[in-house]
């Protein structure tokens, strides 16, 4: 009984040591969010005399946070509901229509998810400037839906092959036209799956650092995640709690995400990426 | 082979003539479901992946209205016979192994831990492991510039409370130490990644198992060993593929922790994307960003799929 007991309270000092260098840069991070500059240089690690919800006021209006959150929201927006239903197009048609081609697609897919944006950023840029998209959000979600595409549409590829054949032979018998099958019988059926999809889209546009910072020079289209990168140490004179500040801010989808959908979050996560 | 390429190049008109009905409705069907996507990649993927295998080719500043001359690989020897190349390869294909392996494995036994034994709260703990990732990248990076700020960031300050008084390193300003530096943000990034993917993973193993094994008498390690790791041999390698080309390509950490002022003294935490980034967008060089472009491609490419190639033949039979 002794040995189980202390298993018990090894085990509990083994996840509580591994768990705190996650936690404690957070919980640095979200308690300077709420102190001042002097105190941050003086002590950082004390806790602030009150607390200094002014540095927040000061992120969303004087730092323009409530522009950068605007220009991301219309960013992320955008890109989410265009690879939803691209992502939702694309998949089915590689998963359930049988058409010439359909393997080339599949590997065209497959080549460009493992192709690095990277590698083209030089040609992408030119594409970008004789579109006369540089310098515009446009040219950010559309470039961003491009390349982030591949993934999901696999994604809803592994999903529509999970649902059994006899559905859609069904509703072929009953009359249904190949746009009906698709559109009122195995998308509406695909639902977990393509809220897994939006989910993801919505955060990785919101988290991306490299097409905002290729495509946008006017400060004042930033994107959140641009900007804070931005907020460096300049001179003497850092301002540390805004940057604090607006990084907390920046956390909203994600803490959206993880109170409301976390279950579903997982289980289309499972469901459909893992098995395929 | 043969049989491969027919079905991969097929003759449309053909086809099209011996097509039931059915057939050709589903075709009209993928043609418009298909358009959309392959039109907006084509203009934003594959033209300019296909274009910068060319441009590779040839000597131009990426202003000049004529493309310059075909100078064969001289771009390459230009762009990959300097330190900061060496640097960056060197740094990527480092940062490579320690994707695959550390933040995989952090949090596939944090994971584990939490899942499989008793450990209340589940919550609190799943909470804890997942915090880093309410942070993008990009962001974390930028706190990281305060949290290794040598005289108020949060790790000196931590070991001066611990009593250590005389000891400040330079995390991002010292040569030596700053890649290291860089992949600890990395790390403690994606573990949160790994952790939540694994907790899903392990949620879905028959718990039938585990009551078997403990009715054996399976030792905590054992059950770790012979049950939780075999049965989510598919999910890591999921893990560890994006773990391996995130952790080759990890633009959102070095960019905001390195760029000038600050840390990566000389080269020391160049990787091969910050190059890139800097000849194409700053360095006016085009032709030397899309021939590294084409190595970090070929590299990429090369690495992931001899990685799946070896989880492939190591994966047990039956």
């Amino acid at each position: 009984m002794l040995s189980t007991k202390l298993t018990r309270y090894a085990l509990y000092a083994l996840v509580v040591a591994l768990a705190i260098p996650f936690v404690f840069p957070s919980l640095w991070v979200f308690m300077a969010s709420f102190s001042t500059n002097t105190q941050i240089t003086m002590d950082s690690l004390a806790l602030p005399d009150r607390l200094y919800i002014e540095n927040y006021v000061h992120a969303w209006t004087g730092a323009k946070f409530s522009t950068f959150v605007y220009n991301s929201l219309a960013v992320s927006g955008s890109v989410t509901l265009l690879i939803g239903v691209l992502a939702t197009m694309l998949g089915y048609a590689v998963a359930r229509l049988e058409f010439p081609g359909r393997r080339l697609l599949l590997l065209l897919i497959m080549m460009a998810i493992v192709t690095p944006v990277f590698s083209y950023l030089e040609p992408l840029t030119r594409v970008v400037r004789q579109l006369g998209l540089s310098n515009s959000r446009t040219a950010v979600i559309l470039t961003t839906t491009a390349t982030f595409l591949p993934v999901p549409t696999l994604l809803m590829r592994s999903f529509f092959l999970t649902l059994p054949d006899e559905l859609g032979d069904a509703g072929r018998v009953e009359g249904a036209s190949e746009w009906g099958v698709f559109r009122y019988i195995m998308a509406p059926l695909a639902r977990s799956g393509i809220l897994t999809v939006l989910i993801f889209a919505f955060l990785w546009s919101w988290n991306d650092l490299l097409l905002p910072a290729v495509f946008l020079q006017a400060p004042d289209k930033y994107t959140i995640a641009y900007a804070i990168t931005t907020l460096k140490p300049a001179g003497f004179r850092q301002d540390h709690v805004t940057m604090f500040a607006a990084s907390i801010i920046s956390t909203g989808p994600m803490i959206v995400v993880y109170l409301l959908l976390m279950r579903r979050f997982i289980a289309g996560l499972t469901v459909g990426g893992l098995r395929g | 082979m043969s049989a491969f390429g027919n079905s991969l190049f097929p003759r449309p008109l053909d086809a099209w003539r011996a097509a039931s009905a059915k057939s050709r409705e589903q075709w009209r069907l993928a043609a418009i479901l298909v358009a959309p996507a392959l039109v907006l990649m084509g203009v934003f993927v594959f033209y300019p992946a296909l274009q910068t295998i060319g441009l590779s080719f040839y000597k131009w500043d990426g202003i000049s209205p004529d493309m310059g001359d075909f100078v064969g690989f001289k771009t390459f020897t230009r762009a990959t016979d300097n330190y900061p190349f060496s640097q960056a390869i060197k740094n990527s294909l480092l940062w490579g192994v320690v994707g695959l392996f550390v933040p995989t494995l952090i949090g596939l036994v944090a994971a584990a831990l939490v899942e499989d034994t008793n450990l209340r709260p589940k919550p609190l703990f799943r909470f804890a492991f997942f915090v880093p990732y309410f942070f993008s990248m990009a962001v974390a990076a930028a706190l990281f510039t305060r949290v290794y700020d040598p005289s108020y960031g949060m790790i000196n300050q931590v070991i001066h409370a611990l009593g250590f008084t005389d000891v400040k390193p330079q995390w991002l300003g010292d040569g030596r130490i700053a890649i290291y530096a860089a992949m600890g943000v990395f790390v403690w990034h994606e573990t949160a990644f790994c952790y939540i993917v694994f907790t899903a993973a392990i949620q879905q193993i028959d718990r039938s198992l585990y009551d078997a094994a403990k009715v054996d008498g399976a030792s905590e390690v054992q059950v770790f060993r012979y049950i939780t790791i075999p049965s989510v041999r598919d999910v890591a390698t999921f893990v560890m593929t994006i773990m391996l080309i995130v952790g080759l390509t990890p633009f959102a950490v070095v960019f905001p922790l390195t760029t000038p002022g600050l840390g990566g003294p000389y080269y020391s935490t160049e990787i091969l994307p910050t190059l890139i980034f800097k000849k194409a967008r700053m360095g006016y060089n085009a032709s030397e960003a899309a021939a590294l472009g084409v190595i970090l491609l070929i590299l990429v490419i090369g690495i992931v799929s001899a990685f799946l190639w070896i989880r492939e033949r190591t994966a047990p039979k039956d």
